[in-house]
C-alpha cells in the first residue's frame, strides 16, 4: 500500500461519506456502519487511527452509552483486556473529568493522550491503562456529535500515533463525518420510532376489523331473535283476527290497538337495526374513477323490466360523451337504486325520465330522477330524506308493515359524506324530481378502506324483485 | 279463491308460525303439508307432489338454501315452484335465493297469511 496523503475534504470525499453514511436507516446497520467506515473507506487506517467508538446519550439515566466499535485488531485487544464488557460502560454526564462529557458540555473536539480520560469512571485506572497499552494508543481525539446544536453523543478515534493537534484536513473530515453521523442517528432513530408505530396501528386496526365482524354477527343473530317473535305475534295476531266472527266494538279496539303497537315495535326494530350500522360511521368510501353515464345507464338497464312490469316508461336521457367522476362507485350504485326504487313505488302511470348534467362552475355534476306520480304536498317536504320520514297517509303502501323509508336518508348521508347535496322539486299532481349532486372528485375520507360494508336488514320488495329480475336476465 | 285444490308444503322450524300458515291455508282450501326442519323439508318434498313450497331458511339440520340446492340437483325437483319465506334480508342471501331457483322471496315480518297467500295463487297461476 502506498503511503496516502491525507485525504482532501473535497466534493468527491464528501459524496462518499453521505453515501455510506446515509444509505440505510436501520439503526443497527447504521451503528455498525459510522465506526467501520471512516477507517475502511475514508483511508484513515492509513494515518494511524485503529479504534473508532460511537456513544450516544441516555437521557433517562443521564449518562454516555457505549453503543458501537470498529472491528480492527486493536480494537478487539482491548475488549480482551477490559474488566467490563463493552457495552455495559456508561460514563455519568456529570463526570467532568471524561473527555466525552468534556465535548459535550463545550461541543467543541478534545484532543486527550490518556485512556484514562477514554475510559474512567466505567473501569478502574489501572485497566484503562492496560487497556490503552494492549492496543498501542498513543492519542485519541473526541468529537461531540451534534444535531441542531444538540449534543447527541461522542465519537472517540484513537490512534497509533502520538499527535498533539490534528492536521487541519484531518480534523476537518472528522467533524464533517461526526455531523453528518448525527443526522444518519437520527434518521436511523426516527426510522424505527416509525416502524413501532406502524405495527401498533397494524394491530389495532386488526382489533377494530375483528370488533366490526362480531358486530355485523351480533347484529345478524339480534335482527334474526328480534324479529322472529314479531313474526309469532304479527302471524297469530292476523289469524285471531281472521276468525274471530262477531267482535263488539270494544275487542275490536283492542284487536286493532294491538296491531297498531305491533307495527310501531316492527318499525322500530327495524329501523334501530339500520340504523346501528349506519350511525356509527360505518361508512368507508373507497373512490375510484368511473363513468358516471355508463354507470346510469347499467342501472337504469337493471331496473327496466320491474318498472315495466308496473306499466310504466323508464328512460335515460344519454349524453353522448362520458362524464368521468371520482366516487365510490357501488354507493353512487346504490344512492341511483334508491331513488329510482322510491320513483317506481309512488308512480302509477306515465313514467321515470333520469338526466345527468354537469355543470361548469361548480365543478359537480347533477344527475336527476323525474317521476310522473301524485307529488309530494308543502306539509311533507320536511319529512323527505329524514329517518323516519313517510309522506302522505294517502299513499298505498305495498304491505303491512313495510319498508321503513330509510332509503332516502341513507342516501342523503353517503352523498353528504362524498361532499355532495340532495334535494326534490315537486308538483301535487304532476309529480316530483328527487336529484343529487356530487363534485366531480368526491371527498376522501379519513378512514382506512378496508372495512367491510354494513350488512342490509331490510330490503324492499322493490329490492328483492329487482335482485330477481336481475338474476332471471342473468339466467337467460 | 282457489278452484283447484293446490298442495302446499310449508318449511319452518318455528311452530307458533307454522301452525297458523298451515290452519289458514286448509282453510283457505289448500291440501297443506308441514316440515319443522331442512332435512325433513327435503324428504317431505320428495314424498309429497306439492304445487309449491313456502321454505324458511333459518332451520336446523339442513338451511333452506341447503335444501334448495339438494333439489336443483334432484331432476324430479329441481323445476318445482318454491318460495322463501324468511326473516333475513341480506342481499347475498337473496340472491343466492333467486340463483338457487326460488320463485320468489318474502320477508317474513313484513308478510301476513292473506297477503303471503296472494303471493302463493298468483305463482301457482303463473
Amino acid at each position: 500500500m502506498s503511503k496516502s496523503k491525507p485525504p482532501h475534504l473535497n466534493i468527491n470525499t464528501i459524496r462518499k461519506i453521505e453515501n455510506i453514511l446515509l444509505e440505510s436507516l436501520e439503526f443497527d446497520e447504521v451503528v455498525k456502519k459510522v465506526v467501520d467506515s471512516i477507517l475502511t473507506e475514508l483511508g484513515y487506517l492509513d494515518l494511524g487511527y485503529r479504534i473508532v467508538v460511537l456513544t450516544l446519550v441516555d437521557k433517562k439515566k443521564q449518562v454516555l452509552k457505549r453503543i458501537s466499535l470498529s472491528e480492527t485488531k486493536e480494537a478487539r485487544a482491548t475488549l480482551s483486556t477490559s474488566e467490563k464488557n463493552f457495552h455495559s460502560i456508561e460514563i455519568p454526564l456529570t463526570y467532568k473529568k471524561n473527555a466525552s462529557v468534556m465535548a459535550i458540555n463545550s461541543k467543541k473536539p478534545i484532543l486527550v493522550h490518556d485512556f484514562k480520560y477514554i475510559l474512567c469512571p466505567g473501569v478502574s485506572e489501572e485497566n484503562a491503562l492496560e487497556i490503552q497499552q494492549s492496543a498501542d494508543i498513543k492519542t485519541s481525539v473526541v468529537y461531540p456529535i451534534k444535531v441542531k446544536n444538540k449534543v447527541i453523543g461522542t465519537m472517540i478515534y484513537s490512534m497509533v500515533k502520538y499527535v498533539n493537534k490534528l492536521a487541519v484536513k484531518e480534523g476537518e473530515i472528522l467533524s464533517y463525518f461526526t455531523d453528518l453521523i448525527g443526522i444518519a442517528v437520527q434518521n436511523s432513530l426516527l426510522y424505527s420510532d416509525l416502524q413501532t408505530r406502524s405495527k401498533q396501528l397494524k394491530k389495532a386496526n386488526k382489533k377494530l376489523k375483528d370488533i366490526d365482524q362480531r358486530k355485523d354477527e351480533f347484529i345478524s343473530i339480534a335482527s334474526h331473535e328480534l324479529k322472529t317473535p314479531l313474526a309469532i305475534v304479527n302471524t297469530n295476531l292476523w289469524m285471531l283476527s281472521h276468525i274471530s266472527k262477531n267482535l263488539d266494538e270494544k275487542q275490536k279496539k283492542f284487536m286493532h290497538e294491538m296491531g297498531s303497537g305491533l307495527r310501531r315495535m316492527t318499525r322500530v326494530v327495524n329501523n334501530l337495526l339500520d340504523i346501528s350500522r349506519i350511525e356509527q360511521d360505518r361508512f368507508v368510501l373507497s373512490n375510484s374513477e368511473i363513468d358516471l353515464v355508463s354507470l346510469i345507464q347499467t342501472t337504469v338497464s337493471e331496473f327496466k323490466p320491474l318498472v315495466s312490469s308496473k306499466g310504466l316508461n323508464l328512460s335515460f336521457d344519454k349524453p353522448n360523451f362520458p362524464i368521468k367522476v371520482i366516487v365510490d362507485k357501488d354507493r353512487i350504485d346504490e344512492v341511483l337504486g334508491n331513488f329510482l326504487s322510491n320513483a317506481n313505488k309512488y308512480t302509477e302511470k306515465g313514467g321515470i325520465k333520469v338526466t345527468v348534467k354537469e355543470r361548469a362552475t361548480t365543478h359537480s355534476v347533477r344527475v336527476a330522477i323525474a317521476d310522473t306520480g301524485p307529488g309530494i304536498s308543502r306539509k311533507d317536504y320536511d319529512k323527505i330524506f329524514t329517518k323516519f320520514g313517510r309522506a302522505g297517509e294517502g299513499l298505498k303502501r305495498s304491505a303491512v308493515g313495510a319498508s321503513t323509508g330509510l332509503g332516502l336518508y341513507i342516501s342523503k348521508r353517503i352523498i353528504e359524506e362524498m361532499g355532495g347535496k340532495v334535494g326534490f322539486t315537486s308538483r301535487l299532481g304532476v309529480g316530483s324530481v328527487f336529484w343529487f349532486e356530487l363534485p366531480v372528485v368526491a371527498k376522501k375520507q379519513k378512514t382506512d378502506s378496508s372495512f367491510p360494508r354494513p350488512i342490509q336488514i331490510n330490503p324492499t320488495k322493490e329490492k328483492i324483485e329487482a335482485i330477481k329480475q336481475e338474476i332471471k336476465q342473468k339466467a337467460k | 279463491m282457489a278452484n283447484k285444490k293446490y298442495k302446499l308444503l310449508i318449511a319452518e322450524d318455528e311452530i307458533s308460525i307454522l301452525e297458523p300458515y298451515a290452519e289458514y291455508f286448509k282453510m283457505e282450501g289448500f291440501e297443506v303439508e308441514t316440515a319443522t326442519d331442512g332435512a325433513m323439508a327435503l324428504e317431505k318434498a320428495k314424498s309429497f307432489d306439492f304445487d309449491l313450497m313456502l321454505l324458511d331458511i333459518m332451520m336446523p339440520k339442513m338451511d333452506g338454501l341447503e335444501v334448495l340446492k339438494a333439489m336443483k340437483a334432484d331432476p324430479k325437483l329441481k323445476d318445482k315452484k318454491v318460495y322463501l319465506l324468511t326473516a333475513l334480508g341480506r342481499d347475498s342471501v337473496i340472491k343466492e335465493g333467486f340463483e338457487l331457483g326460488a320463485g320468489g322471496y318474502l320477508i317474513k315480518d313484513q308478510e301476513n297469511p292473506e297477503t303471503v297467500k296472494k303471493n302463493v295463487l298468483k305463482a301457482l297461476e303463473e
